[in-house]
């Protein structure tokens, strides 16, 4: 009898374990799983709020210091972080290394315009830059060297 | 052993509850943000294809012949959906440039209706070389206008701008 009580009780502390073990884990995923549909909910809501656009006249680049001077418009609801960890820079499909980029501000707030400054070499002719920002919304503009 | 089952069975039961609710909460708030940004993006789309600025006509102010310079104003007409002047940027020649008061006026205004006119004016050199103006709206949309100083007589004293293009164009 005593025996029996005694397996009964161990029968109940193991099944109480085994569910909870069971209701940890799941909670554990579940929060996991709500965490990871937050955060990736965030960034499709950041990057469709997050917009910009190269605002030069396309004809007449201007130079600043041997440097190329593109106007960066900040069009969207979200401020874009605007330094070379964040943006990268190329011109005809070849990436321009941060150690040849200078963007002012470090932020760009809606509505506010930022320089990017190129050191590069151009012939003249037609050229193509595209600016990636910290999301991947990128921009393609065409222009004119001399 | 039934006290067992039923227990574990609550256990798990209001486990599942608890991760229901967490998981519904997570789903519904990112619905509600996406959809907002969704909300966002369609009515910049909208608003950046319905925009459309054209120059309407132009006029300048000529101090006479002892000056070098000249003012040209321009009559741009918006063609499109509402638009805010205080949010554009002009570029001169190639460069940003500030409205300052004197070499570069715009008309202080916050919004700038389908339909109305706004002034904007510049000076520039009597040289002959062509000049270009670009307004760049807040939709990343742009109005471009070149022109150039004309002499109308061989001793070139009486000239007038002429405006040899503009375009509207988005990038």
């Amino acid at each position: 009898m005593a025996s029996s009580v005694v397996s009964e009780l161990i029968l109940f502390i193991v099944s109480l374990l085994v569910a909870g073990t069971v209701a940890g884990g799941l909670y554990v995923v579940t929060q996991d799983l709500a965490d990871s549909i937050s955060y990736k909910g965030a960034l499709i809501a950041q990057n469709l709020k997050l917009d910009f656009a190269i605002i030069n006249d396309p004809e007449i680049i201007p130079t600043s210091n041997g440097a190329y001077v593109f106007y960066v418009k900040n069009i969207g609801y979200e401020k874009i972080h605007f330094d070379t960890e964040n943006v990268v820079v190329f011109v005809d499909g070849s990436l321009i290394p941060p150690s040849n980029l200078t963007l002012t501000p470090s932020i760009l707030y809606p509505h506010e315009v930022g320089e990017l400054r190129v050191s590069t070499n151009l012939t003249s002719g037609y050229h193509r830059i595209v600016v990636v920002v910290e999301t991947g919304e990128q921009r393609e503009f065409i222009f004119k060297v001399g | 052993m039934g006290l067992s089952i039923s227990a574990s069975f609550a256990i798990i039961f209001m486990a599942s509850i608890i991760a229901f609710g967490t998981l519904y909460t997570s789903f519904e708030n990112t619905y509600n943000s996406i959809s907002d940004s969704v909300d966002s993006y369609k009515n910049a789309l909208i608003k950046r294809e319905t925009s459309r600025l054209a120059l309407n006509s132009t006029s300048y102010d000529d101090p006479g012949s002892n000056f070098t310079i000249y003012t040209i104003t321009f009559n741009i007409t918006n063609q499109g959906s509402t638009l805010s002047p205080k949010y554009w940027n002009f570029i001169r020649d190639g460069r940003l440039k500030e409205p300052d008061g004197s070499t570069l006026i715009v008309e202080d205004r916050e919004y700038f209706l389908p339909g109305e006119s706004i002034l904007i004016s510049t000076t520039e050199i009597k040289d002959s070389d062509t000049h270009t103006l670009t307004i760049a709206t807040e939709t990343g949309c742009s109005l471009k206008i070149e022109w150039e100083w004309r002499w109308l007589d061989q001793n070139q004293t009486i000239g007038e701008p002429v405006i040899t293009a503009t375009a509207w164009y988005c990038t």
